[in-house]
């Protein structure tokens, strides 16, 4: 019998030898039984596995996203100028016919073109806002008038995405373009007068119909002023409101009650605030439109749930033992609450309040509904200006099909996340830097 | 000085009741529009009408002055989509929380966490952009080339989207959940040579089933007030159907276009996105309670 | 105020209870419906160590923070009886709670000083009780509480370094400062040395010699030999009674009580 067992087992030595790699046959157990335990090894692998794509999809997805945006926003934050031999001829400076002097300008670089159609198309090389550029040459400098100078006009959007877009390929293939333009552009590069330049109208303007134009200056202000409603409304009432509910209520139906009534308000869809900002502050209360005061107003009702349930996180994080020693030393309920325990906890309320500024900075959906969509080209003044934010813009012009506006759209989406890094890290450096550990 | 303790409490009360008033007021003032809705459009044409065509004509003696307002497509739409994406969040973010919590090493931890919370924190307008530019032409490619027409504006793709945006919501939920089944259990099965996945797949999962639940529902939540996603990558045309390749719309969807731009506030229009708001606030409401009641059972269980 | 009525009513009581400094009457409290202290009667003479001993759950802690009202913040809790502070009770319902405290100081099993710094947490009794005028008698009464407790030449460099950061025994002490930075009467001590090595320990037992001679000290413990080295007097709790209270040295060599002697003896614990 033991005989049988040890040949038994030579033999499966011997084969194992012969198939692969070292002999792994540790147990006594039978051969059924080890091909079951290399059934449940490869289940418990694939198990593993499984978790393990789900997260490098997820990482994959975020990777991604990052590279798309980059890629594609990158280059906004260029634009391409075409140099023009200006002519200020007096009597046009004097009619103000900026325009004119352009035109004439283009059509001496290239005085073949005849046809009026194709005269057009010329003219559309340029910005439409080089006439004002002009224009503003010679308020500061009245000497040019009458003189003759080289100089460097922003290319119209279009155009700027073709010639960025050839650099980077070194192939004919552009944006779409016309034929005669991409003709004209290559003329113009090979004579020299093109050339990229950072794109500093994109940080200094607000939003316009030329995607050459266009910038994120009035909507980041626009974001900023309406955070600091939001912050100056949110941040008082709702950590006033822990620290009562905390420290100071006794527990009964009614603080039972508003618990889950904020706990839940925490997790209705932000649309539905901007439903309420709608009906009560502009219906009822006649606040402006599209003003950032009403839009912090909204922004502060969304992130008021979230504050106090952080805020009592942080205040329950703080050890009893500590409001006793100051109470045995003769504190009272409030010198403890404002003392100590909220002193203690001010850190983690911090980075609550912070990480939820975050969630309102890149909300959108709330401000649709109250107007803030609106056309916003100058930066706001006051609180009840019509203002915009950066989530807003990057819908509005992630809506607007023209193709200067692809690029602007996912650059204003790097500026967004930018900010949005920033934030985050101010609450981890909080974080890290004060918190408590107790 | 008891005067000064006195007054700071009632300051505080004071903020504690403004809190409450403002639920108070989301509740009232969309519940009254919803009201004023249905008392021009009856109850039952809302919720079991199959039409829904809100865009009323511009002058009153036209026919078909008045839209009509039946919001079974809307929601169907709203179905769809947020099935879609919790087919989605549900296995991704499942095996996520598993991985991290039960096999993950402290290191890949450290590095894993964070580009989750990341993920978590992108601005959903950024994942709308990201569905319209990216995954909404490469669905189309991929559909063409196996022979099926998508739709540009396809539930498959704003559903997609949306789920991986719910993803690292329903992982840290559930990872909370997991991690909180006392170790001694998992121990338990593993002295009897159970592997890590039968200790997970027969032990944890079994023993954190009701957190896990509730971690669904939440996402499921998420899903069905999302706004910027549906907005941007859905369709505005409302369709009957449960074809994940079709154009379909949502309530929010439908909320933003009726009311965007729209400074008249008296038309059945702009009621008609306060009964669907009211009517998406009482369906997230319902779920969240329900996922409250049952974590709160759970936790019962193992404190 | 306290002191003020007390001293009126000092006069009425008989001389010879004039050293003692507090008195508990037909004490009893309640968690929920659960008794946990039943009538309790116990004399703290001044300027005397008052050990109280007995197995965990007896009713120890409980006690000890009837004696300045802590258990007001003890969910549920309901006590019952007097407790007398130089004969005054404290239990009335105009006691000012936070003057009461002033007096009767505390300190707690784990040491728990404030995430402050060193400097603030002995300043911060005297601030809020206006004990002091200005900021160089605050200076001064640091300095001179953190001699008492024997940690001025310890931290002297560095006032402003985080309690916390503190050696444990060295946050006890300085939690012991905290207390005795008020100028009160008693000092309350929960179990003090219970989370300390035993250096730290002998070094807190020192100083409660040295204290006594100002303050009237009540200490749990759960050492029988702490209790007997330093103590004058010894009470033994057994299931929320007082068993036996009396002299330290009476009640370890010689019980009267059966319970008692087992107690000691180590036959329970």
């Amino acid at each position: 019998m033991i005989k049988l067992f040890e040949r038994r087992t030579r033999i499966a030595m011997d084969r194992a030898k012969k198939k692969k790699g070292p002999f792994i046959y540790k147990s006594y157990s039978k051969k059924p039984k080890h091909r079951w335990v290399k059934k449940r090894k490869a289940a418990e692998r694939r198990f593993r596995r499984a978790g393990f794509i789900a997260i490098a999809i997820s990482s994959l997805f975020l990777a991604s996203l990052v590279w798309n945006i980059v890629s594609s926003g990158r280059s906004a934050f260029t634009e391409a100028q075409i140099s023009l031999q200006i002519e200020f001829q007096a009597d046009l400076v004097e009619q103000g016919a900026y325009r004119k002097i352009v035109q004439n300008s283009l059509i001496a670089l290239f005085p073949e073109v005849e046809d009026r159609k194709e005269k057009r198309a010329l003219f559309g090389l340029v910005s439409r806002n080089a006439p004002h550029m002009l224009k503003k040459l010679i308020e500061e400098n009245p000497a040019l008038v009458s003189t003759k100078k080289d100089i460097w006009i922003p290319a119209a959007s279009t155009v700027s995405v073709f010639y960025k877009q050839r650099l980077k390929e070194q192939s004919k293939r552009g944006g779409k373009i016309t034929a005669s333009h991409a003709a004209w552009i290559t003329q113009l590069a090979r004579s020299d007068r093109m050339q990229l330049k950072f794109n500093m109208a994109f940080f200094k303007n607000g939003d316009s119909r030329e995607a050459e134009q266009a910038g994120v200056l009035a909507s980041s202000i626009g974001s900023f002023m309406t955070i600091l409603i939001c912050i100056a409304m949110a941040f008082p009432l709702g950590v006033a409101t822990a620290i009562y509910l905390e420290e100071f209520a006794r527990k009964s139906w009614f603080t039972d009650f508003i618990e889950i009534n904020i706990n839940n308000l925490a997790a209705v869809p932000s649309i539905i605030f901007g439903l309420l900002g709608l009906s009560i502050y502009l219906n009822l209360f006649g606040l402006p439109r599209s003003s950032s005061l009403v839009g912090g107003m909204v922004l502060a009702l969304l992130i008021l749930p979230v504050i106090v349930i952080a805020t009592r996180n942080a205040l329950q994080a703080v050890p009893p033992s500590i409001r006793y020693a100051a109470a045995a030393l003769g504190a009272t309920p409030t010198q403890v609450v404002f003392h100590h325990t909220l002193i203690y906890a001010l850190p983690g309320i911090m980075t609550g309040v912070i990480l939820s500024i975050a969630r309102a900075f890149g909300e959108t959906a709330p401000l649709l509904m109250i107007g803030m969509v609106a056309f916003v080209a100058d930066v706001p003044k006051t609180f009840v200006d019509p203002a915009t934010t950066l989530p807003v813009q990057v819908y509005l012009w992630a809506s607007n099909p023209e193709l200067g506006f692809v690029e602007k759209t996912a650059a204003a989406i790097m500026v967004l996340l930018i900010f949005m890094v920033l934030i985050n890290l101010l609450a981890i450096y909080i974080r890290r830097r004060f918190e408590i550990k107790w | 000085m008891a005067k000064f303790e006195e007054w700071i409490k009632a300051s505080l009360l004071a903020c504690t009741m403004l809190s409450v008033l403002v639920t108070a007021l989301i509740v009232l003032s969309v519940l009254s529009e919803t009201i004023r809705f249905f008392s021009y459009i009856p109850l039952a044409d809302f919720f079991f009408g199959t039409e829904w065509s809100p865009q009323t004509a511009i002058r009153a003696d036209q026919a078909g002055s008045s839209g009509t307002f039946g919001a079974v497509p809307v929601f169907m739409g709203t179905f769809l989509v947020t099935l879609i994406a919790m087919a989605v969040a549900a296995p991704l973010g499942l095996y996520a929380a598993i991985y991290l919590s039960v096999y993950a090493s402290a290191r890949f931890r450290a590095w894993a966490k964070p580009i989750l919370e990341i993920l978590a924190g992108v601005p959903s307008v950024v994942y709308g952009y990201f569905a319209v530019i990216t995954l909404a032409p490469l669905l189309r490619a991929g559909g063409d080339m196996i022979g099926l027409s998508i739709a540009s504006e396809s539930a498959l793709t704003a559903g997609t989207v949306m789920g991986i945006m719910i993803t690292p919501y329903v992982m840290s939920l559930s990872e909370d959940v997991i991690s909180s089944v006392p170790k001694s259990l998992s121990f338990g099965s593993l002295a009897i040579g159970a592997t890590q996945s039968e200790t997970v797949k027969k032990v944890i999962l079994p023993a954190a089933l009701p957190g896990i639940v509730s971690a669904l529902l939440l996402g499921v939540s998420r899903g069905i007030g999302e706004t910027m996603v549906v907005v941007m990558a859905a369709g505005l045309a409302a369709n009957l159907t449960l074809n994940p390749l079709a154009s379909v719309t949502t309530a929010t969807v439908q909320i933003v276009t009726l009311l965007v731009g729209d400074h008249e506030f008296d038309s059945d229009k702009t009621l008609a996105a306060f009964a669907l708001g009211f009517s998406l606030f009482f369906m997230t409401l319902l779920l969240n309670i329900v996922a409250l009641i049952i974590v709160k059972k759970y936790r019962e269980r193992y404190d | 105020m306290v002191k003020n009525m007390s001293a009126q009513k000092k006069i009425s009581k008989t001389e010879s209870q004039s050293d003692i400094r507090m008195k508990t009457q037909d004490l009893s409290a309640f968690y929920n419906n659960d008794q946990a202290l039943f009538d309790v009667n116990l004399d703290i003479h001044t300027n005397k160590v008052t050990a109280l001993i007995g197995p965990s759950g007896c009713g120890k802690s409980t006690f000890i923070r009837c004696l300045n009202r802590m258990n007001d913040y003890v969910e549920n809790c309901r006590v019952t009886g007097k407790v007398r502070l130089d004969g005054f009770n404290i239990y009335k319902d105009k006691v000012d709670v936070i003057l009461l405290r002033q007096k009767i100081g505390m300190v707690f099993q784990k040491p728990n000083p404030f995430p402050k710094s060193i400097y603030e947490n002995v300043a911060y009794g005297p601030k809020i009780h206006h004990l002091v005028e200005n900021k160089d008698e605050l200076d001064a009464l640091v300095e001179k509480t953190l001699k008492r407790v024997g940690l001025w030449d310890e931290v002297a460099d560095r006032l402003s370094a985080p309690g916390t950061s503190l050696s444990g025994g060295q946050q006890q002490r300085l939690c012991i400062a905290r207390a005795i930075a008020t100028k009160p009467e008693v000092v309350l001590m929960d179990e003090p040395c219970s989370a300390l090595d035993p250096i730290a320990t002998a070094r807190i037992e020192e100083l409660i010699a040295e204290l006594r001679e100002k303050f009237t000290i009540v200490i749990i413990t759960h050492s029988m030999q702490q209790a007997e080295r330093v103590s004058d007097h010894t009470a033994f709790f057994h299931l929320g009674h007082v068993v036996e209270s009396g002299d330290t040295e009476k009640i370890f060599n010689n019980p009267e009580h059966q319970r008692t002697k087992d107690y000691i003896g180590g036959k329970f614990g």
